[in-house]
């Protein structure tokens, strides 16, 4: 059985976060951290602008928007997985 | 004995929403070594960029020019192994600490904690102290209620933006950044990644506070792995303090008093009194109250405090053990390659790259040709000289290379060289090697190796 001790005698129900909060919270944060740790050593290594080149070199691209896509791009892939992860860790339908 | 309710809602769900905490203030040993902390760690944050060496911005991982400047010490993309080896540097060193003494990162290091307690200082200055804020919550809407709650606002946003202007400014350079920010004439991804960071601060350190610990953090599930019985963790004396109970009898009882202080002070909303639980961020508030309680009623300190499993099952403890050695000699280990990487570090750099599109050309002479391009980095902080000359199997020579390429002080130069070789006796892959040398300094040179690729040979 889960519980949560109420924390102070004195405190009040203000409700914070509910479960699909948490959940969400669960999917968001860690694969925001993942995808930054990935975003550092991908981009340590490849310039955006030579990214720009060999994928659509028609388009002019800035460093700082490539590094602002290139974050957003793999935090959305860790995201994904992560919620795939929650989805199947979670209650499953019955038979 | 008091009873924790157990509370179930009206439809019988078994999830009971967590109520906001207002932790109480708290005085004491470890409150002043935590606030050292945050001005310490906050003061590097907020300052740091503003140091100026040499003319430059003392740490500044300049994103739009790929350059990275650490305190004098510059650095490339292809520095890359000293970012690695920071980042293993890094995660060693949290698990030497979290075994030696729990969760040190939480209660004193981590941006979460430190900004949170920020959060708070500024909300205990708008609203008052734990009895204000909680009766101001429950007031109904009034002037008073509005300009309270409109200042912290007002305090938070302020710290928040400055707090993203700040966090850019680790990566373009901030004093140009300040000046573009007083003309507002920011570019569209600077203000969008202060946006983002001032955001997230604001959010994660005003509202979210100890439930990114309690719910997202995955460093809070994990660091048990790290622990063993002679960590140090916060640990109430559970042979000491029970029986608890109030009251001036206390024949029958420990010395806990039940006063619930370090309930009431927690953060996190735990008793540390059931044991040690994975929302205890290690932050020393119980320790600071239950000090200051034992002291008000004669008992001696240390109910709760620092203490491993091993003590307070009354068995021996160690805490300098082969675990803790074994973090600590790797430690040293990857600081001194690090260290000894760094002054050895040659202030050039050469890459060879072979023509993607061909392996070789044929001439019509009948010689064999090979082209490169060799990537030539003058790390130094002057301009430089370099000769580039080859070493390989007799017959091959290095073509149109002329005696010296000119670089300018920090500078990269993508440099194509073509290679000939004459067919006779020429192997169908042979080994060749580019040198490259300083003109003002023979000793500055680096060998680089590559393939020459030649058709098979006919007979």
């Amino acid at each position: 059985m889960s519980y949560h001790p109420e924390p102070h005698a004195e405190s009040q129900s203000a409700p914070d976060l509910s479960p699909s909060a948490i959940r969400l919270g669960a999917i968001a944060w860690p694969s925001f951290l993942i995808a930054s740790v990935a975003t550092v050593v991908f981009f340590a290594f490849v310039d955006p602008l030579d990214l720009n080149q060999i994928s659509f070199p028609r388009l002019v691209f800035s460093r700082e928007f490539g590094y602002t896509i290139g974050f957003f791009l793999i935090w959305s892939m860790t995201a994904v997985a992560s919620w795939l992860t929650a989805l199947l860790l979670g209650p499953q339908s019955p038979p | 004995m008091k009873e924790i309710p157990i509370a179930l809602n009206a439809a019988g769900s078994m999830y009971v929403s967590a109520a906001k905490i207002y932790p109480r203030d708290v005085a004491g040993r470890f409150q002043r070594l935590r606030t050292f902390a945050a001005w310490v760690l906050l003061g590097l944050f907020y300052l740091m960029p503003w140091l100026n060496l040499g003319g430059q911005q003392a740490l500044l991982f300049d994103l739009p020019a790929r350059q990275f400047h650490v305190l004098g010490l510059h650095f490339w993309p292809q520095d890359f192994i000293f970012l690695a080896g920071l980042l293993v540097i890094a995660a060693l060193s949290l698990f030497f600490f979290t075994a030696l003494g729990g969760r040190l990162w939480c209660g004193y290091a981590c941006p979460q904690t430190v900004w949170t307690e920020v959060f708070i200082a500024l909300e205990r200055f708008a609203e008052g102290d734990r009895g204000q804020r909680i009766k101001l919550d429950q007031a109904p809407f009034s002037l008073n209620k509005l300009r309270r709650k409109g200042l912290k606002q007002l305090l938070w946003i302020i710290l928040a933006a400055w707090t993203g202007l700040t966090f850019v400014g680790f990566f373009s350079p901030i004093r140009d950044l300040g000046m573009r920010l007083l003309e507002f004439n920011l570019g569209g991804w600077e203000s969008f990644w202060i946006c983002f960071y001032g955001f997230a601060t604001y959010g994660n350190a005003g509202y979210m506070r100890e439930q990114v610990c309690k719910y997202m953090c995955p460093y809070a599930r994990f660091q048990s792995a790290m622990f063993d019985q002679d960590t140090l963790v916060i640990s109430y004396d559970a042979q000491r303090g029970e029986t608890r109970g109030p009251g001036k009898k206390r024949e029958a009882l420990g010395d806990c008093i039940d006063c619930t202080m370090c309930v009431q002070v927690c953060p996190t909303g735990i008793d540390i009194r059931n044991g040690l639980q994975y929302e205890c961020i290690a932050c020393g508030a119980c320790i600071d109250a239950c000090d200051a309680v034992m002291d008000k009623v004669k008992l001696p300190r240390g109910l709760i405090r620092y203490s491993t499993e091993h003590q307070m099952s009354g068995k021996a403890t160690r805490i300098v053990r082969p675990r803790l050695l074994v973090y600590a000699a790797l430690l040293a280990m990857l600081i001194g390659a690090m260290a000894f990487g760094l002054l050895e570090r040659k202030p050039l750099q050469v890459d060879v790259l072979r023509d993607r599109n061909a392996l070789y050309r044929e001439l019509s002479g009948g010689e064999i040709e090979n082209s490169y391009t060799l990537k030539i980095m003058n790390k130094a902080e002057q301009a430089r000289r370099f000769a580039v000359s080859l070493k390989a199997p007799a017959g091959m020579h290095l073509v149109g290379a002329p005696n010296e390429i000119a670089l300018a002080a920090r500078s990269l130069l993508a440099y194509p060289v073509t290679v000939h070789a004459s067919p006779q006796n020429l192997a169908q892959q042979s080994q060749i090697q580019f040198v490259v040398r300083a003109l003002d300094q023979p000793s500055l040179e680096r060998t680089e190796e590559s393939r020459f690729f030649a058709p098979e040979a006919r007979r």
